[in-house]
């Protein structure tokens, strides 16, 4: 690496770190960072470094009343996980389309050849973290889930189907899918729905002919969630949508 | 820092588990500090509340995925925490006041709570010492970076300066703070 490429890529590796990277750099980065060991080193470094930044922040005593909120926050999450499993009708994929689903997600993190749409958004969570790394939690949750099923697209895209996997360890999904439009100026959010209102949790994100997401959350436990289309005129249709009678 | 890292870790191991008892035990560690990034962040004491909240469900829902060869479970946690602080200022569409004024929130509390004996440790004095080190042009665009989520354009934009200066003046500030933390060699950054 020339003097200047190295500098060039310290700088953008150190706003990676503390998260100020361009959303419209990130995908050239980390498909770089994919393949280059002495990258990855240096973005190790540096991400402990920005790690240590909290550390300077003045105390502040937080409230009373917050532990108690979330200490029932996550017994009412561990409650209803539990429920969740205990009534959750399980319909297991066919190996060969599992095997399917892995190879996909696998290829997808080692090849580090991410190609994102409609990072345009600010306030995309996935964007921001990394979307390498979101795609090795996807290959972990297919390789770990305990729960897995099968999708099929709605009326409008018939041919699309896929493959959810639910970890209960982390708490996490993959869904994984095939047959979808990869029409560049299209994008797809995934949501959930709870008490009747829907929430856009992820993008859908493509690479290899494919699309992915990571899920953090119990989708067993909600509702429903899905899949919406959204067309550069803003026009959307729901390709996915699923509840929990169907699994 | 070993022995706390260790205690962490052993907590978080039982979160993953279920453990609801290590969750509440693992909260009480780090709450103190976890509240106050987010009140950092997002500047308002009730969102900060939301915020803490919400990222200690993530992390009993997440525990499992924790990596230690990625560091320590507290830089683990406050990572998760400032994601989410991050992620309320875009939601809001607003920005934050550079700086929060600590004089205007009502602590409540003794001085000698739990609370503060853990938040008060030498790690913080480090890390503040080696940002105070810093010109205070670099120390600027890594806080606003950092703790208020804003790409390098976004800060040359705030800024009215060149892209290039932030870009230079972020790499020279988290090098800076590499090399002061001890972490050149990439084995410790303490």
């Amino acid at each position: 690496m020339t003097e200047a490429a190295h500098v060039l890529f310290e700088e953008m590796a150190t706003a990676y770190a503390v998260g100020a990277l361009s959303i419209a750099d990130q995908p050239a980065f980390e498909e770089h960072l994919a393949g280059c060991d002495d990258c990855r080193t240096l973005i190790s470094q540096l991400s402990a470094v920005a790690s240590e930044l909290p550390l300077s922040v003045p105390p502040v005593q937080p409230p009373a009343r917050l532990r108690n909120r979330v200490i029932a926050a996550v017994h009412d999450e561990a409650s209803q996980a539990t429920v969740a499993h205990r009534d959750s009708r399980r319909f297991m994929p066919s190996t060969a389309r599992l095997a399917v689903a892995a190879s996909f997600v696998l290829a997808l993190a080692t090849a580090g050849a991410l190609v994102v749409w409609g990072l345009s958004l600010s306030d995309d969570v996935a964007s921001r973290d990394g979307l390498l790394a979101r795609s090795y939690e996807s290959l972990s949750i297919m390789a770990s889930a305990d729960t897995r099923w099968e999708v099929q697209g709605t009326d409008a895209v018939p041919g699309a189907h896929g493959i959810v996997a639910y970890d209960e360890q982390t708490g996490s999904a993959s869904l994984v899918m095939w047959g979808l439009d990869e029409d560049p100026s299209l994008r797809y959010n995934v949501w959930v729905q709870e008490n009747g209102e829907r929430s856009r949790v992820s993008r859908l994100y493509v690479a290899d002919g494919g699309f992915w997401a990571v899920v953090r959350r119990d989708v067993r436990s909600l509702e429903g969630f899905g899949v919406t289309r959204i067309a550069a005129d803003g026009g959307a249709v729901v390709v996915l949508e699923t509840s929990a009678i169907s699994y | 820092m070993i022995e706390e890292d260790i205690q962490h870790r052993s907590l978080l191991s039982r979160v993953s588990g279920g453990d609801e008892t290590a969750f509440a035990e693992l909260y009480d560690l780090l709450a103190g500090r976890a509240y106050s990034l987010a009140l950092y962040v997002v500047k308002d004491a009730q969102s900060a509340e939301d915020v803490v909240q919400d990222a200690f469900v993530s992390i009993w829902r997440m525990a499992g995925s924790f990596d230690p060869r990625r560091g320590s479970v507290k830089g683990w946690v406050l990572t998760v925490v400032r994601n989410r602080g991050v992620d309320h200022l875009r939601r809001l569409s607003a920005r934050p006041r550079a700086t929060v004024d600590i004089g205007t929130i009502d602590v409540g509390g003794s001085p000698e709570a739990v609370w503060e004996e853990v938040v008060r440790s030498v790690d913080s004095e480090l890390v503040q010492d080696a940002l105070c080190s810093l010109p205070a042009e670099q120390r600027q665009v890594i806080d606003i970076a950092y703790f208020r989520g804003l790409s390098q354009q976004e800060i040359a934009a705030e800024l009215s300066l060149p892209l290039g200066t932030v870009k230079g003046r972020m790499r020279l500030a988290l090098s800076k703070l590499r090399t002061s933390l001890g972490g050149a060699d990439g084995s410790d950054v303490r």
